[in-house]
């Protein structure tokens, strides 16, 4: 096909799109206050849910957590270094996580449609993979959950069994953490591991936007590639 | 200026630039209720939106901006239910088609089928382009720079032209 007759073609393609006949927008224009106010209801009920859920979540990391660093503090002995330690770990990194939830709260309140469209749609598409984030700096405790009760007396008197089990048990649990922490990521959305890890939904979900996060970077960069 | 006065200017700017609407729901939704919903959703941002218009900008590149995005996000919520595109379901429907010669019929229905089936982005860009857009205001719509908007733009009309020769059109 010639130049020519690929722009007639795109033309006619274009009158047509116009004389369609599906829409209505007088009626619709007019109709707006209701239109409106159902919309807002609806939009309302959403967005209020999410921002409540993840204030909530915030607030609660952040008593959470600052309770567990004051406990790290305040129990730091040698005869407890181990509880000080995980309190003190696990409470870090649930500051962490409550960070991450302001910071969602934040992107919500500050979305725009009005952005051009590379960056609003990077915008709705990173808000909605930061949930791996929180889930994988979330995972990071894991460890200190299996062995804040040890004492440095303990491990002294310790029969042949705490070696046996309690210490591989810290190991798996401490490898399988790093794995996660090393893995959770966008990029491996595809993965078998990854949707039974979060459920179908979201899979499909996390996956379509890694798919649109690729097309945005593609779009960006094609100059760049040749 | 009360609501009603606001309603109305409103409804003036939105009949001056119908046209955008129309042609994003049709090249966004394969499917009419999709359409409409789209237009009404469209509708209603720029309704919400309306109060933070900077004069500054372009009346039109607000109003892409805010349609566009909004067509895409709808897209991608949608894209799981949407089955799979058949020629004839990406026909569009008008009241008084004009005549056409059966093979140009033909070519236009592939050419839309090939439209459906390009990425969100591309879909959005070439339709800036069908709408005689500059590239400076493609670019200041879309995010990207002048050159990038006119490469892009080049290949897809590239790779429509390669769809249709494999077809032999």
């Amino acid at each position: 096909m010639k130049e020519q007759d690929l722009n007639n073609l795109l033309d006619m393609y274009n009158r047509r799109l116009e004389e369609t006949r599906v829409l209505n927008l007088q009626t619709w224009v007019l109709n707006l206050e209701n239109y409106t106010m159902i919309q807002k209801q609806k939009a309302n009920a959403k967005l209020k849910s999410l921002k409540l859920q993840k204030t909530i979540l915030a607030i609660l990391g952040i008593l959470y957590g600052a309770a567990m660093v004051f406990l790290g503090i305040v129990s730091m002995k040698w005869q407890t270094i181990f509880f000080s330690i995980c309190a003190y770990g696990i409470g870090v990194i649930t500051l962490i996580a409550a960070f991450v939830y302001f910071r969602q709260l934040y992107w919500i309140n500050r979305f725009n449609n009005e952005d051009n469209i590379i960056s609003a749609q990077e915008k709705i598409t990173r808000l909605q993979s930061s949930t791996l984030w929180v889930t994988r700096i979330l995972f990071l405790q894991t460890p200190f959950y299996c062995l804040w009760f040890v004492t440095p007396a303990s491990i002294v008197n310790a029969p042949l069994s705490f070696f046996l089990i309690t210490l591989p048990i810290a190991l798996l649990f401490t490898y399988a953490t790093y794995w996660l922490y090393k893995n959770i990521h966008l990029g491996n959305a595809h993965k078998k591991w990854f949707k039974i890890l979060f459920g179908s939904r979201e899979w499909t979900h996390l996956q379509r936007s890694q798919q649109f996060l690729d097309d945005i970077e593609e779009f960006r960069s094609s100059i760049a590639v040749r | 200026m009360n609501t009603t006065q606001q309603k109305q200017a409103f409804l003036g700017l939105i009949e001056q630039n119908k046209g955008i609407i129309i042609k994003i729901c049709n090249s966004y939704c394969s499917h009419k209720a999709d359409r409409e919903d789209l237009a009404q959703e469209i509708i209603y941002q720029l309704w919400k939106s309306g109060h933070t218009f900077n004069s500054d900008y372009r009346f039109s590149t607000w109003m892409y901006r805010i349609a566009l995005n909004v067509a895409i996000s709808h897209f991608r919520k949608n894209k799981s239910e949407t089955k799979p595109i058949t020629l004839s379901e990406w026909h569009i429907e008008i009241e008084d088609p004009p005549e056409t010669s059966s093979e140009k019929e033909k070519q236009l229905q592939l050419l839309q089928l090939f439209i459906s089936q390009m990425k969100e982005l591309d879909k959005a860009l070439m339709l800036l382009w069908l709408e005689s857009k500059s590239y400076s205001e493609i670019s200041e719509i879309v995010g990207i720079t002048e050159t990038n908007v006119a490469t892009k733009l080049s290949r897809l009309k590239e790779k429509l032209k390669q769809q249709f020769a494999q077809l032999q059109l």
